[in-house]
């Protein structure tokens, strides 16, 4: 807004085409306001502990898919960053799933959830995931049964619900365990609070190099993205870079069908990012540094050094927060 | 109205005309009150919020839009807000979904659509400006064609960024597609990147402005606003059916009132008529009860007449057996009499023969006129030695004659002691003693007396002449029993004996009679009851000891079993102390009497 305005005023009342004369009117244009724009993590919702706890069992529960085979921990590790490591995952029966394993740590501070953010609640990503054929493939009625039959479970769920095991608790119980998954103070949130000695100077100077490249524009807020749709490929085809489109390519449009949604997806968080290779919905990125490289290049178009990534992933790693204990 | 009501006359009828009144007042309160009314209020209250949070959200968009806010988590907070609210009024709203809840939705796209080429065009104006200002920085900048045309560039940058409009945008096209500009720009990488972004901005710029003015942006708010109308409409429409229903409320409440009047009224009338009916109740009641109260009078009167006859009935049987005794009393003082009497006769005999005796003596001892013989003679005529033997025993003979008169005399008045009803202390064994001996001729024929006195019974408040009378009935029943038993020549037993015991003193008279059958044992206290000939008793008698022991004097009479197996045991038992302070008198049981 002031930048404009002061460009206008400027250009009526100079004839003379010298740039050290802007120089001289140089009054200090605002840098864009990047500053602020990421902030600490909130800590997470008070929750019922016994609630979380029987969340926590089902997450790891194998009952929940078809063959018994594999439990939302299976690509969810949350010693893996909250993700499988791979560059797709393995659902029942060995398919591999059409897109990269999103880390489930932070995933409450989304505005939606999925690559593509067909759900709009945890609750929903967990009822679409456990019966998904190529995730977990899970029957709720056979999932109900096998659940009712042990005797443990029955009697956690009567304490927490005073229900038996059914659809609708076991997916409140597990959306409730998601999120707890915070990851607070991180050492990027501890200097954001004030302690200018949490983060190193590469991860200061990364950041700096994080809002002048224009990385910030979309990840930003308390999950440093998250909370919006972003197109792949601004500045470049990045598809057409890549090759073998297929319908996960699309992305959000296979969600809206809005053309201007075509290969639109979640920006997604950056915390914890370090511990989540490899990147992107097609997991085409198999390193931070090769994740950073394409991002500048297709989404910002522009020039960047060795060391501006070098720092930018310096200050990638200072996002890592640590998970309660509990929780693991 | 009056007539309607007067033709109501059964109360069964009224009630239910009242309670149809009271219904139809209920009904049309609540109708009045509640006619859509809290659907209006929760329907209004979910579109103003839903308002609210779209300004709100609007609110952030120029926020972001002007760059004063440089992140999207408090518009991503009000887009979930938003679209809850609009969830909510969906499912309240007649409609709600196409009217609310599509518009809704189409403004979050719209906003997400924002937010995505919001950060572009930030991004690119960015990095087209630091191009520009690197390009300034660059190794061909001392050309002037260089100088030139980045002048050029720069000018038709910023005065996009001030206009942005079409005019600008084509004028920016322009430079950035002109060769010559293009040729004399020297860093091909920033010169590549500078135009890259610029064309992105005027394509991004146009996008936004386009989407700014597409009716979602627009739609959601005229959507809320036509909703309000039609909810303000049918708030008007159902006030105007409350004010209807009010209207007839006031009708029915003024019907009620008149309604309630009346009845009052003919309640009054009621309670008047209540009341004259009380009244006469009333003097019926006091005629009632003046008419009991002579009755009652009539019944004490009678009540005293009876006790009087009772009292006479009493001092008869008193008198009967006073009568009865006289005879006795006369036998036994007609004895003692007889022989004092003949006492006397032979004393005064003795008398004459003893005048020539002192005449004798007088002769000599006075004058001198000494005759031995003639002494001689006159002192064996005279038989004085039988004389002085004699006169001594007739003297004491009647002197024991008197006493015996005195002392049944002294009885007698003992027993038939007029005294008062009031209870004073008394001997018990002298009465007995007295009663004894004015009896004696019943009972000294049949019976021997054992009279077995407690010499340290204490006394006892005691109407004595009562309790003789008593003791009598008991002695002469005893020695009528004792009669009807013994062997012809034979004397049987009777025997009177006093105790003191803890709370009471104890009269008992036994007798070795046949004893008293058990048929007729709880009867022989009911007056008139007797088993004896007709003219030997009238039943009085142990009916009115009954009453004298138990009602008079708060004691027991009671029959118990004889000591020997045989024969009758009357027990009197009469509280020690006096009356009011008398405590209870346990009877005792026959082993504690033996």
């Amino acid at each position: 807004m002031l930048l404009p305005l002061l460009a206008a005023a400027l250009l009526s009342c100079s004839d003379q085409h010298s740039r050290s004369d802007f120089a001289a009117y140089d009054f200090g244009m605002p840098e864009p306001p990047a500053a602020g724009s990421i902030t600490p993590l909130p800590p997470p919702p008070p929750a019922d502990p016994a609630k979380v706890r029987l969340g926590k069992a089902l997450y790891n529960d194998t009952r929940l898919s078809a063959d018994d085979s594999i439990s939302c921990a299976t690509c969810h590790d949350l010693g893996r960053g909250g993700d499988d490591g791979r560059r797709y995952s393995i659902g029942v029966g060995g398919a591999a799933t059409a897109v990269n394993a999103p880390t489930v740590l932070n995933s409450s501070l989304n505005l939606a959830q999925f690559w593509d953010g067909r759900a709009l609640t945890l609750e929903a990503q967990v009822a679409e995931t456990v019966q998904n054929p190529t995730e977990m493939g899970g029957d709720w009625s056979v999932i109900e049964r096998r659940l009712r039959d042990d005797e443990s479970m029955v009697e956690q769920f009567a304490r927490v619900y005073g229900t038996r095991p059914g659809r609708d608790e076991i997916i409140d119980a597990t959306a409730t365990y998601l999120r707890a998954l915070v990851t607070p103070d991180s050492p990027f949130d501890r200097y954001l609070r004030g302690d200018a000695a949490a983060i190193g100077d590469g991860a200061r100077r990364g950041y700096e190099t994080f809002v002048d490249l224009g990385c910030i524009s979309c990840h930003q807020g308390r999950n440093v993205g998250g909370n919006l749709f972003q197109r792949f490929g601004v500045m470049g085809d990045y598809f057409e870079d890549r090759g073998s489109l297929v319908a996960a390519d699309y992305g959000r449009f296979n969600v809206t069908g809005r053309e201007q949604d075509r290969f639109r997806f979640k920006v997604p968080s950056l915390r914890n990012v370090a511990a989540t290779a490899p990147y992107f919905h097609d997991g085409s990125a198999a390193t931070l540094d090769e994740a950073v490289r394409a991002m500048i290049r297709y989404q910002l178009g522009r020039p960047a050094d060795d060391e501006q990534v070098e720092r930018l992933g310096d200050f990638l790693r200072s996002l890592s927060g640590e998970l309660d204990e509990s929780l693991l | 109205m009056k007539t309607l009501i007067g033709a109501v006359t059964s109360v069964r009828a009224q009630i239910l005309v009242g309670a149809a009144l009271l219904a139809c007042l209920v009904l049309l309160l609540v109708m009045s009150n509640h006619t859509g009314q809290r659907e209006f209020r929760e329907l209004k209250q979910a579109l103003d919020e839903l308002e609210t949070q779209n300004i709100r959200m609007d609110g952030s968009i120029f926020l972001l839009a002007f760059e004063m806010h440089t992140d999207f988590d408090v518009l991503t907070a009000q887009q979930k807000d938003l679209r809850e609210t609009a969830l909510a009024l969906a499912s309240i709203l007649p409609d709600g979904e196409r009217a609310i809840l599509a518009p809704a939705e189409r403004k979050l796209l719209m906003v997400e659509d924002f937010k995505s080429e919001q950060s572009i065009l930030r991004n690119s104006r960015a990095i087209a400006h630091e191009m520009i200002e690197r390009l300034w920085t660059g190794p061909g900048v001392d050309s002037p064609a260089t100088r030139d045309a980045l002048f050029a560039v720069e000018r038709a940058f910023l005065d996009f960024l001030a206009r942005r409009d079409p005019k600008a945008a084509n004028r920016l096209r322009a430079v950035l597609e002109n060769p010559a500009v293009g040729s004399a720009v020297t860093d091909l990488e920033e010169w590549d990147v500078l135009r890259a972004h610029s064309l992105n901005l005027i394509d991004y710029i146009d996008r936004l402005t386009r989407l700014m003015q597409s009716p979602p942006f627009i739609e959601l708010p005229v959507a809320i606003f036509e909703q309000n109308a039609r909810l303000t409409a049918r708030l008007a429409e159902t006030s105007a059916a409350a004010s209807r229903y009010r209207s007839a409320l006031f009708v029915v409440a003024l019907l009620l009132l008149a309604f309630s009047a009346v009845m009052v009224a003919r309640v009054r009338g009621y309670l008047q008529a209540i009341a004259r009916a009380n009244n006469d109740l009333e003097s019926r009641v006091a005629r009632r009860t003046q008419e009991l109260a002579d009755v009652n009078a009539a019944l004490r009167r009678e009540i005293a007449e009876r006790e009087s006859v009772e009292s006479q009935l009493r001092i008869a049987q008193k008198l009967e057996s006073i009568g009865q005794l006289a005879a006795g009393v006369a036998h036994e003082i007609n004895t003692p009499t007889q022989y004092v009497s003949d006492n006397v006769s032979f004393l005064s005999a003795v008398w004459k023969d003893l005048t020539p005796v002192l005449e004798d003596y007088e002769r000599i001892a006075l004058r001198g006129e000494a005759d031995p013989a003639r002494s001689r003679r006159i002192w064996s005529e005279a038989d004085v030695p039988f004389l002085s033997k004699e006169v001594p025993a007739a003297l004491r003979q009647s002197s024991a004659g008197l006493q015996q008169i005195t002392r049944i005399v002294l009885a007698m008045k003992n027993f038939s002691h007029p005294g008062s009803d009031a209870l004073q202390p008394a001997d018990l064994n002298r009465a007995i003693e007295s009663t004894a001996t004015v009896a004696r001729n019943e009972w000294k024929y049949v019976a021997e007396l054992t009279l077995d006195l407690d010499p340290d019974l204490p006394l006892v408040p005691c109407n004595v002449s009562a309790f003789n009378q008593v003791v009598l009935n008991l002695l002469i029943n005893a020695a009528q029993a004792v009669e009807e038993a013994r062997p012809k020549g034979e004397l049987g037993h009777i025997r009177v004996a006093t105790r003191t015991r803890a709370e009471c003193v104890e009269i008992s008279v036994e007798d070795d009679g046949p004893g008293i059958a058990d048929a007729i044992r709880d009867r022989i206290f009911d007056p008139f009851f007797t088993t004896k000939e007709v003219g030997k008793g009238t039943g009085q008698g142990l009916a009115i000891s009954h009453r004298v022991i138990h009602g008079q004097h708060g004691g027991t009479l009671s029959v118990e079993p004889a000591p020997q197996g045989r024969g009758a045991r009357f027990v009197i038992r009469l509280p020690q102390g006096r009356l009011e302070e008398r405590g209870a008198c346990p009877a005792l049981t026959a082993a504690d009497a033996m």
